[in-house]
């Protein structure tokens, strides 16, 4: 019996590496699709160009994410998002524990604008979709939030993670301003969603090669919609406070 | 009455104190002003100059007096040479 726990154990280890590996080859190849393909998208008209593009990332991400669930032992409810979809014009801001944070929140909502670092747009994998798609660099604060107050204007949803990059921990690192600006400048609602995940993978602190700890579960919950009536830093400040409270403990 | 409009956010908005802005020496940055509280205020000039400021990074390496005249400019420039007064500055200021 002994003998069978510990072989049944280090197999399990040795899945777990393999499927870190398939995930993250996998995503590369869905990543490395979107080059072919946005050689024929140059050629549309803009706004065909950006709502295209838009889909068939949404869709390479919701691949993905299958691909995970029947060959990674990774649980993924992000269901919540389905109401989100027939909305529009929302800011909806998350926590940002890991890499597939994004992946998850724009598999589901083909008609967001997301705020990145400029440095993925020059990915040799993402980048060319991801400037197809129009989602917004993070280089220039100023473009950055008019760019995105046009986007909310237009009636698409903006993605954006207000600790500006991943946490180090399952906790939540501090708030920047852009989410209160923009939405002060936009009046547009905030709408807060939640990641939440069984155990640490893909954060800021841990490699890219990281062993997950399987089964993995994310869930994605929808929190409470803040309206920009204070000031910027107030806005910010109760919007961290929130974050704080619900994943901090 | 520019300078009154920046003041006034740097002072209320921003929470920067009244000895830091009278130091002439003083860049952005060493205001304690970060990039994206550069925005909000450059927002508000072009809120009530009607004007469009770009390259933002540029702001955090100037004194406070080096944005008054290169805001001012850009407002002259567009409004042939003039500075428009702005009585809301005014009542704010007082």
């Amino acid at each position: 019996m002994h003998y069978w726990r510990l072989m049944t154990g280090w197999l399990y280890t040795v899945y777990e590496y393999v499927a870190m590996f398939i995930g993250l080859s996998f995503l590369g190849f869905i990543c490395s699709l979107g080059l072919p393909i946005a050689l024929v998208l140059i050629w549309f008209p803009f706004k065909w160009r950006v709502t295209v593009t838009r889909h068939l990332i949404a869709l390479g991400f919701t691949i993905y994410l299958w691909f995970l669930r029947l060959f990674c032992s990774v649980r993924i409810d992000c269901s919540a998002l389905d109401a989100l979809r027939q909305q529009s014009g929302l800011i909806i801001v998350a926590n940002h524990p890991s890499l597939l944070d994004a992946v998850i929140l724009l598999s589901k909502l083909p008609n967001a604008a997301c705020v990145m670092k400029a440095s993925l747009r020059k990915n040799p994998l993402f980048g060319a979709m991801a400037r197809l798609s129009g989602y917004i660099s993070n280089e220039d604060s100023m473009k950055l939030v008019k760019e995105s107050c046009a986007e909310l204007k237009n009636g698409n949803h903006l993605v954006l993670f207000p600790e500006g990059t991943r946490s180090d921990t399952l906790k939540v690192n501090p708030f920047g301003q852009v989410a209160a600006l923009i939405a002060s400048r936009s009046g547009a609602t905030i709408q807060t969603v939640f990641i939440h995940f069984s155990t640490s993978y893909l954060g800021k602190s841990g490699p890219l090669f990281q062993k997950p700890t399987l089964p993995l579960t994310i869930k994605i919950t929808i929190g409470s919609t803040f309206t920009p009536i204070s000031g910027v830093s107030a806005l910010t400040e109760r919007l961290e406070s929130y974050y704080r409270q619900n994943l901090n403990g | 009455m520019l300078r009154q409009l920046i003041d006034n956010f740097l002072l209320e908005r921003a929470e920067i104190s009244r000895e830091k802005l009278a130091d002439p020496t003083l860049k952005m940055v060493d205001l304690g002003i970060d990039s994206l509280g550069i925005v909000e205020m450059l927002f508000e000039v072009e809120d009530q100059y009607g004007i469009h400021v770009e390259d933002v990074m540029k702001f955090q390496s100037m004194t406070l007096n080096d944005v008054v005249l290169y805001m001012e400019q850009i407002i002259r420039d567009k409004n042939g040479g003039k500075l428009p007064e702005l009585t809301a500055v005014a009542k704010s200021s007082n």
